[in-house]
């Protein structure tokens, strides 16, 4: 941000006040992760108390109530907020019960792909040599490979579930942390503490755990916040497909699937898990953007 | 160069084949195929007679070089649904799917080239901030999500174009559109921060110092370079493409190799699932390929680095 631009604007000297009066809330909202907290705090509350929040049993099914809109438009009522789907169940306690598996999902395959591919590109950056070599051949590989692609074949010859779906997405994320830390790592080791340590005597585990470790946590965590959006995208794509998360278990890339059969008389079924999938996406990346420009003041881009 | 170039042919038919045999290994996982072909009432005997006839009883090792040699010669087995060749089902596919993806490429690269140079030409404007809103949001919103709004949107509510299949132009433009802003996002804020590494730099400061008009240090001097890293990434887009038409083209029912893949899919017809995504696997690998080489013509310097 600070870095002169040579001025190929007209008159950039001359930008509005106004303007720039109105992009204010906009530079809060940048300096202070507001909005990524809301919205995951709230999908959090929603997995954790959702018995307590759903106004109604997410799975009863009311079939004189079919169909109804959600409260603010015409016909709805706020018996049901958001309004219910083609069995009469109601759309917002559906989509709290979903929250579950969002929530669940984006902890067990970020922290999975983030363990595993740290550990990978340490022993890669660390040792170098043919290991290496092995290592970010299996890494590029990886990255070829198309995820949507070979994640839809695989998932379709495993059985549905949560247990499948981390599986399946952890394999297509694990290669991105692998290959930055390696990088990381690549420096890291030069340096004279580490240096030092080994001098010492100390084994590599421990230089691994103690040296190396506490100087990529940041370029992990990052990476980690900005896959959040990737991982639920993965999810609800596989969902949608039916091949991720089935019925019963409710989730927002199934509830979109079911939705859309009765789409053209009842628009709010394929909107409100949308929405509800864009704005934890959206809260992932704006809150890894956030994350880089705090931590790494090196990395920030000049967005 | 020459080296290099041969260096990167060999590293992409091993990635071939590793896909092959990751294909291969997919299906195995997959289960006895045998319990798909046989009726209820077959006897023993007759499920032995057909796991010899199809091989099935040889070892790992065996029947992968056969899946090999077979899949070399584009021969993947019989569909199990039409029992037409697999490859044939797959290729009377191709150019629907190579439509959508070529029209889809077009309109993402209309979009994000001159919206990312004008928004890095003008940072901090108007034009800038709806840019970087663009790709935000872009980037976070669910492709098959956006889609499906569109269909609702435009087919549904207004009744201005089809609600999927193929046809004229008009049956194009929602899955393209949806297709290609996707790919859009990324395109914009890639070509946006080249554009504006590129403006920073010493001979763009010194060709306007010489008193060069705005407009030629902008298309001469700034974006021709800017562009490098763009092409670079364009292989990468390809394939988000293509792996993204699996979900897109079922959604708008556009006969192409995504929508193959996800119906054959859903009937366990898995000579076909092979052949389509191994295809699709090979076209992005080849993409890639292409890139790079092309990234070697355009920037002289990529030789050094990588002798």
């Amino acid at each position: 941000m600070s870095t002169e631009t040579l001025n190929l604007g007209r008159r950039r000297a001359a930008r509005s006040a106004g303007l720039r009066g109105a992009l204010a809330p906009y530079r809060f909202v940048r300096r202070y992760p507001i909005f990524p907290v809301v919205i995951w705090g709230a999908v959090v509350l929603f997995a954790l108390a959702a018995p307590l929040i759903a106004p109604a049993d997410p799975f009863r099914q009311v079939l004189t109530d079919r169909l109804l809109p959600p409260a603010w438009a015409g016909g709805g009522s706020l018996d049901h907020l958001l309004g219910t789907d083609h069995l009469g169940r109601d759309v917002f306690s559906r989509i709290v019960y979903g929250s579950r598996v969002t929530v669940t999902v984006v902890l067990l395959t970020v922290t999975a792909s983030a363990v595993t591919g740290t550990f990978i590109g340490m022993l890669a950056g660390y040792f170098g040599g043919p290991l290496d070599a092995l290592l970010m051949r299996a890494v590029d590989f990886q990255i070829a490979l198309p995820a949507l692609l070979f994640g839809v074949m695989l998932a379709s010859v495993l059985e549905p579930g949560l247990n499948n779906v981390v599986i399946v997405i952890v394999l297509f994320t694990w290669a991105s942390f692998a290959r930055l830390v390696r990088a990381e790592v690549l420096s890291l080791r030069e340096r004279d503490y580490v240096l030092l340590a080994r001098a010492a005597g100390a084994g590599w585990q421990r230089i691994f755990a103690r040296h190396l470790l506490p100087g990529v946590m940041n370029t992990v965590m990052v990476l980690g916040s900005l896959e959040v959006s990737a991982v639920i995208i993965f999810e609800s794509s596989l969902s949608f497909l039916g091949l991720g998360i089935v019925p019963p278990t409710v989730s927002w890339g199934a509830m979109l699937s079911e939705g859309r059969e009765s789409m053209s008389v009842a628009w709010w079924l394929v909107a409100i898990p949308g929405i509800a999938i864009f704005l934890v996406a959206l809260a992932g990346n704006l809150f890894g953007d956030w994350l880089r420009d705090t931590l790494d003041p090196h990395l920030r881009r000049s967005a | 160069m020459r080296r290099y170039l041969a260096l990167r042919l060999v590293q992409s038919l091993i990635t071939i084949l590793l896909v092959l045999f990751v294909v291969f290994a997919i299906a195995r996982v997959a289960g006895d195929p045998v319990t798909l072909l046989v009726d209820f009432d077959s006897s023993q005997a007759d499920i032995d007679r057909l796991r010899t006839e199809l091989g099935l009883n040889d070892p790992l090792p065996v029947q992968f070089v056969r899946f090999l040699t077979d899949a070399v010669r584009g021969d993947f087995g019989t569909s199990f649904r039409t029992s037409r060749p697999a490859m044939s089902e797959v290729f009377s596919r191709v150019p629907a799917s190579a439509q959508l993806a070529s029209f889809s490429l077009l309109i993402s690269l209309a979009i994000s080239i001159p919206l990312g140079v004008l928004a890095a030409v003008t940072r901090g404007s108007l034009v800038d901030v709806i840019a970087r809103f663009f790709a935000l949001i872009g980037q976070a919103a669910p492709n098959f999500w956006v889609g499906l709004m569109l269909i609702f949107l435009f087919a549904v509510r207004f009744g201005w174009l089809p609600t999927g299949g193929r046809g004229g132009l008009d049956h194009m433009i929602l899955p393209a559109f949806t297709l290609g802003t996707a790919a859009s996002a990324g395109l914009t804020r890639l070509t946006r921060s080249a554009m504006l590494d590129v403006i920073n730099s010493d001979y763009v400061t010194m060709a306007r110092a010489k008193g060069l008009p705005r407009r030629v240090v902008i298309f001469k001097h700034a974006l021709r370079n800017a562009l490098i890293p763009v092409v670079t990434i364009l292989g990468v887009r390809v394939g988000v493409l293509l792996s993204g038409s699996v979900i897109i083209e079922t959604i708008f029912a556009w006969p192409g190799v995504g929508r193959l893949i996800i119906q054959a899919i859903n009937v366990s017809d898995f000579p076909v699932v092979q052949a389509a995504v191994l295809l699709t696997a090979s076209t992005i690998i080849l993409a890639n390929l292409l890139t790079d080489v092309a990234y070697m013509f355009i920037d002289p310097r990529i030789r050094y680095v990588r002798s």
